[in-house]
């Protein structure tokens, strides 16, 4: 299940500098964008954004990314 | 596959909707219909093949309930991803060396809805021996007109049961070696930070002995990107790249290959076909796939790879997900 888009664990994930692989290679490509256009705009605004891109990504390819979303989030 | 140019124009004149590569002189012979087009002579069939006489034809996956063709100029690149549908794909041709090759690939990354909705195509190109001589072009089979500098987009519906998805295959990983980092972004580099100091790049790859028949890679969260190098010039200072390298992103020398190029590619690729891949011209020349037997990835030897954004030196395919 997609966590919602308050989740503050999306805030853990998109900010944390870890070495966390997708297999996908849309999210992997995905989540190099967003932590690009973070280190350029760390400000709360964009990081809000920046989840609501992910958010968006993952509910619309929840079924085929299940086991991603279980290994980042756990 | 590869088809007799009378054949393709049967079945477009038959109503199917397709993805065609060949010749230009070829391309400019087909009739008007539901078809995008590109010139490259170079091809993966069951073998590597150079040709001007036959012409590469994919059929769209999926039987997409709709399908739309249109044709972007460089001040309207960011319209694909909001053109294309919430469900479905896009096959994508474009130019290499126009204005819409090097706009795409600085901007594609952070086009609405990149990543969202799936983007695959391929860079056109022309016969090595034509470089300087011919321009590489694309077709938007309503018009027929055959344009240098505009790219034409296959946008395609699926059924609300289908999902496309868009995967890489990269012979390359990042290497061992110093931690790369650009402070400009684009195709030409002379300077970048090597451990986060500021260096010229050229003299630093000669210092490194670099093999530039393997790229730079940088790893995208479990996704190796490349940029591959296209020619370092130390009397200009400056190293030019078949794509752009962006800031905030971390490359390295690609790490050597453990067998042969040609092996190393057969090994990748292995023997799954898929609906739609095109490949790099760059695999293609340096695993001397020429009349060599090749099991997976059939498609066009490209200028370039699209997946979401310009990649190089991969092959890239377009994969459907039946949803229960």
């Amino acid at each position: 299940m997609v966590p919602y888009a308050s989740d503050p664990r999306w805030k853990v994930v998109l900010l944390r500098k870890s070495s966390h692989q997708f297999v996908s290679a849309t999210a992997g490509m995905m989540f190099a964008r967003l932590q690009r256009s973070l280190a350029s705009d760390p400000s709360p605004e964009n990081l809000q954004t920046c989840i609501a891109q992910a958010h968006a990504f993952f509910t619309k390819y929840e079924v085929v990314m299940k086991d991603e979303l279980v290994r980042l989030f756990g | 596959m590869l088809e007799d140019p009378t054949r393709v124009a049967q079945r477009i004149i038959g109503g199917e909707r397709l993805m065609v590569a060949g010749d230009e002189h070829l391309l400019a012979q087909l009739p008007e219909g539901q078809w995008i087009g590109g010139t490259i002579p170079y091809f993966v069939s069951d073998r590597g093949v150079t040709t001007r006489d036959l012409l590469h034809v994919a059929e769209l996956p999926g039987n997409p309930t709709s399908v739309s063709i249109r044709s972007y100029d460089v001040s309207h690149l960011e319209r694909i991803t909001a053109d294309a549908p919430e469900n479905g794909y896009t096959l994508l041709i474009v130019p290499f060396g126009s204005d819409a090759h090097y706009r795409f690939a600085r901007e594609a990354p952070e086009y609405p809805e990149t990543f969202l909705k799936p983007v695959f195509g391929w860079i056109s190109g022309v016969h090595l021996n034509d470089l300087g001589k011919a321009s590489p072009l694309v077709v938007d089979g309503f018009n027929r007109k055959l344009c240098p500098d505009v790219a034409v987009a296959m946008h395609c519906t699926l059924s609300a049961k289908q999902q496309a998805l868009i995967g890489i295959i990269n012979l390359f990983e990042p290497g061992t070696g110093d931690e790369l980092t650009f402070e400009e972004e684009g195709f030409a580099v002379e300077y970048c930070l090597v451990n986060g100091q500021r260096r010229r790049f050229a003299p630093y790859l000669t210092e490194v002995k670099a093999d530039t028949s393997r790229p730079m890679v940088a790893n995208y969260f479990g996704t190796n990107v490349n940029v591959s190098f296209q020619n370092t010039d130390l009397d200009k200072q400056r190293v030019t790249l078949y794509a752009p390298v962006f800031r905030h992103v971390s490359y390295r020398l690609a790490a050597p290959l453990n067998k042969p190029y040609e092996a190393a590619y057969a090994d990748a690729i292995g023997e799954k076909q898929y609906p739609v891949a095109c490949s790099c011209i760059l695999n293609y020349l340096y695993g001397n796939l020429e009349g060599k037997m090749v099991s997976g990835g059939r498609g066009a030897v490209t200028f370039g790879e699209i997946a979401h954004q310009l990649l190089n030196q991969t092959t890239v395919y377009l994969d459907l997900i039946e949803l229960a």
